[in-house]
C-alpha cells in the first residue's frame, strides 16, 4: 500500500510518523577544513570531527525500513537533524517513537514545542511523576498523541527530554516540527536550520564550516521559507546575506534567537547568486556556523 | 589553589607544584564551551584554564577537589593533577559547559597519519621522574602483546632523560593496531596507528543508462576495504564524499554518479570511521551528457 510506505501518512487529519533511535558515526567536517580560514590553519583531522552518535530517524510503518528524515532540497544531508514533521493547524498527530539505542543502550523520549498535549505524551523525564514517554528504554516503544491547535501555526523543535537530554542535544537528537496555518500555502522551498554545537566546532544541522554546512537552493520566483531553530545554550544571529524579510512589518536581515527557540522567515526569491547564511556571533561563525545559499536565476 | 593568577603568579606557582619534567596543558574558556573539551596529561601535569570569553565563569570539578572562583574574562586558573584518574569539571555558573581532564601514569604519542607496511615507526613515551623505561604493547585485533621497550633516547646521558622525561622505541607494524605503555604505575592511553600499502587504483568511468559508472579496483588486494567516491566540488571547497562502498572479494567497487557535466572524481581507501583517507587514486575527468 503506497500510504504505508510514505512518511507521515495522513487519514482523516490524523498523521502518522514513525521514528526511532538509532546509533550512527557522524562528522561534522566531511571536507576536513575550514575554508575560510588563513592558509594551513584550517585544517581539522577525522579524530576532531568524527564521532559516535545516537540520532532521530524516520521509518516507515511498524519502523520496517529507514527513510529520509527531510526531503533533500530542505536539508542536503541525513540524520540531523531528526525528521521534518510536517503538519497543518487543526491535524491530530500520532509520533510512534521506538528507541534503537544499541550504542549508549541509554533512555531516550521525544519532547515537542509548539502542540498540545496530555502529560503523558510530554516525553520529559521526572523522578517521582513516573511517565513512560519520558523514559523510554532501549528496545521499548511509546506513542506520543499531539495536536496541532489554532496557536501552533509554524515552526517548533523536539528534543530528546528523557535523563539522557544533555547527552542527546550534544549528538544531534533534535528536529523541526513545521505546521502550516488552516488555509496556509505551503512554500515552494523550506529549509531546514537547526544552529547548535557540534563537538568543538559551531554547526547547523550539525556541520561546520561552509561546504559542509547545508547548501540552500532556490530559483528566482520561488516562495522560500527558512525554519529556524536554536538548540544549546547560547544565543545566535539568523542572518542572511542580499535579503532582507519583515517581521511584524519591520524590514530585518538578521533576527536573534536563544535556546529552544524557533521562527520562520519567508520572502520571494528575487536575487540570483550564491550567498552566505550564518550566525553572526562572530565567535560562532569562525567555528563553523556558516554557510551557502544559492539561487539560480529562472 | 584558588586565586586568579597572573602570569608570573602562575609560573610561580606550577614551580613550587609541578615536576621538573612537568608540561602545561591549556585549555580555553570560551562563551559557553571548553576548549579541548577533553584533555589526555601526565601525573603531575599542570592545567591552566584561560577565560577568553567576555563573560565570568568558573572552574569545579568535585572529582579533583577544586574550585576556581569567578575567573573574570582575560584571568587564569591553574590545578596540578597528582594522581591518575578521570576528572569532570564544570562551570556552575553556564549550564551544559563542561570538560574532562584524564590524568594517566604514562603518555604515549606516535604518527597520527597512515604508515608504510613494514617501516619502522618512532614512538614517544612521556613518563613522571624516575621511571626509566616502559613496556609498549601492541593490539592487532587478537589483544595486547608484547613488542618493545622505551628507553632514554641514544646519546643523552641519564641525567638528561631525568630532566627530559621522554623515553623512545621504535616499532614495525604490519598491520593497523592499537599501541600502549606499560609501566609501574599502570598504562598509557592507547594510540591507534594504521598501516596502508603503497595502493595502485585501477579507475575507470563508463556510460551507463541511469548515469555514469566508475569502476575501481586495487593492487594489492584490498577484499573487504572501505572505500569512497569523492568528487571535486567547488561549492564543497574540496574533495567530497558522495558514495561508500566495501571493496569486493576481487578488490572492485563500482559507484553509480548520476549527475550532469563534467567533474574530478577520485577513489579514497578509508579507515574505519569513514574519513580517515589511508590511499586515494589520482583525479579522472568524469563528463556525463
Amino acid at each position: 500500500m503506497v500510504l504505508a510506505a510514505s512518511a507521515g501518512t495522513a487519514e482523516a487529519g490524523v498523521r502518522h510518523e514513525w521514528v526511532a533511535a538509532v546509533p550512527t558515526t557522524w562528522n561534522a567536517v566531511p571536507n576536513g577544513h575550514d575554508a575560510l580560514a588563513h592558509d594551513g590553519e584550517g585544517m581539522i583531522e577525522p579524530a576532531r570531527s568524527v564521532f559516535p552518535t545516537v540520532v532521530y530517524r524516520r521509518y516507515t510503518r511498524d519502523w520496517r525500513r529507514p527513510l529520509r528524515n527531510a526531503p533533500r532540497a530542505s536539508v542536503d544531508h541525513d540524520k540531523i537533524p531528526g525528521p521534518l514533521l510536517r503538519a497543518r493547524e487543526g491535524d491530530r498527530l500520532r509520533v510512534h517513537f521506538k528507541n534503537l539505542d544499541t550504542l549508549f543502550k541509554r533512555p531516550h523520549s521525544m519532547h515537542f514545542h509548539g502542540v498540545g498535549y496530555r502529560p503523558g505524551s510530554d516525553g520529559v523525564y521526572l523522578p517521582g511523576f513516573p511517565e513512560k514517554g519520558g523514559d523510554v528504554k532501549p528496545g521499548q516503544t511509546f506513542t506520543y498523541r499531539l495536536h496541532a491547535g489554532p496557536d501552533s501555526a509554524g515552526v517548533w523543535p523536539y528534543h530528546d527530554h528523557s535523563r539522557s537530554m544533555h547527552e542527546s542535544l550534544n549528538g544531534g537528537m533534535y528536529g523541526a516540527l513545521s505546521i502550516l496555518g488552516r488555509s496556509e500555502r505551503a512554500p515552494d522551498r523550506e529549509f531546514v536550520s537547526v544552529f547548535a554545537p557540534v563537538g568543538e566546532f559551531q554547526g547547523v544541522n550539525a556541520r561546520a564550516f561552509v561546504g559542509n554546512t547545508p547548501i540552500y537552493r532556490a530559483r528566482v520566483g520561488d516562495r522560500v521559507q527558512w525554519d529556524v531553530l536554536a538548540i544549546g545554550s547560547e544565543h545566535h544571529t539568523f542572518h542572511v546575506h542580499g535579503h532582507r524579510w519583515r517581521n511584524r512589518g519591520v524590514p530585518e536581515d538578521t533576527r536573534t534567537l536563544g535556546p529552544a527557540e524557533s521562527f520562520r522567515v519567508k520572502w520571494r526569491e528575487d536575487a540570483p547568486g550564491t550567498w552566505l547564511y550564518h550566525c553572526h556571533v562572530e565567535e560562532h561563525m569562525a567555528k563553523g556556523m556558516i554557510g551557502l545559499y544559492r539561487v539560480s536565476k529562472r | 589553589m584558588r586565586a586568579a593568577l597572573t602570569a608570573a603568579g602562575l609560573a610561580a606557582a606550577l614551580a613550587l607544584a609541578a615536576p621538573a619534567s612537568a608540561e602545561v596543558a591549556f585549555v580555553t574558556a570560551e562563551q559557553s564551551s571548553f576548549s579541548p573539551a577533553h584533555l589526555d596529561i601526565l601525573v603531575g601535569d599542570p592545567v591552566n584554564w584561560r577565560n577568553a570569553s567576555v563573560r565570568e565563569h568558573d572552574i569545579r570539578s568535585d572529582a579533583a577537589g577544586f574550585d576556581s572562583g569567578r575567573l573574570a574574562p582575560s584571568t587564569s586558573f591553574a590545578h596540578v593533577f597528582s594522581a591518575p584518574g578521570a576528572y569532570p569539571y564544570i562551570c556552575t555558573i553556564h549550564a551544559g559547559m563542561a570538560g574532562e581532564v584524564a590524568v594517566h601514569p604514562l603518555l604515549l604519542d606516535g604518527p597520527h597519519a597512515p604508515v608504510a607496511r613494514g617501516a619502522p615507526v618512532a614512538l614517544h613515551v612521556r613518563a613522571p621522574d624516575g621511571v626509566g623505561e616502559a613496556v609498549i604493547e601492541e593490539d592487532a585485533g587478537g589483544g595486547f602483546r608484547r613488542v618493545a621497550v622505551a628507553t632514554p633516547p641514544a646519546g643523552r646521558g641519564h641525567e638528561e632523560h631525568d630532566a627530559e622525561g621522554t623515553l623512545q622505541a621504535t616499532v614495525t607494524p604490519q598491520a593497523s593496531a592499537s599501541y600502549r605503555a606499560v609501566g609501574p604505575a599502570g598504562t598509557s592511553p592507547a594510540l591507534r596507528i594504521e598501516v596502508t600499502d603503497r595502493t595502485n587504483f585501477a579507475l575507470r568511468a563508463a556510460t551507463a543508462r541511469r548515469g555514469t559508472v566508475v569502476r575501481v579496483r586495487t593492487r594489492p588486494a584490498q577484499p573487504g576495504a572501505r572505500v569512497v567516491l569523492q568528487l571535486r566540488l567547488r561549492e564543497r571547497f574540496g574533495w567530497w564524499t558522495v558514495a561508500r562502498k566495501h571493496l569486493d572479494d576481487r578488490s572492485r567497487a563500482a559507484f553509480l554518479l548520476r549527475r550532469r557535466g563534467s567533474v574530478r572524481a577520485r577513489v579514497a581507501v578509508v579507515g574505519e570511521d569513514w574519513a580517515t583517507v589511508l590511499a586515494v587514486s589520482r583525479p579522472l575527468r568524469v563528463r556525463t551528457r
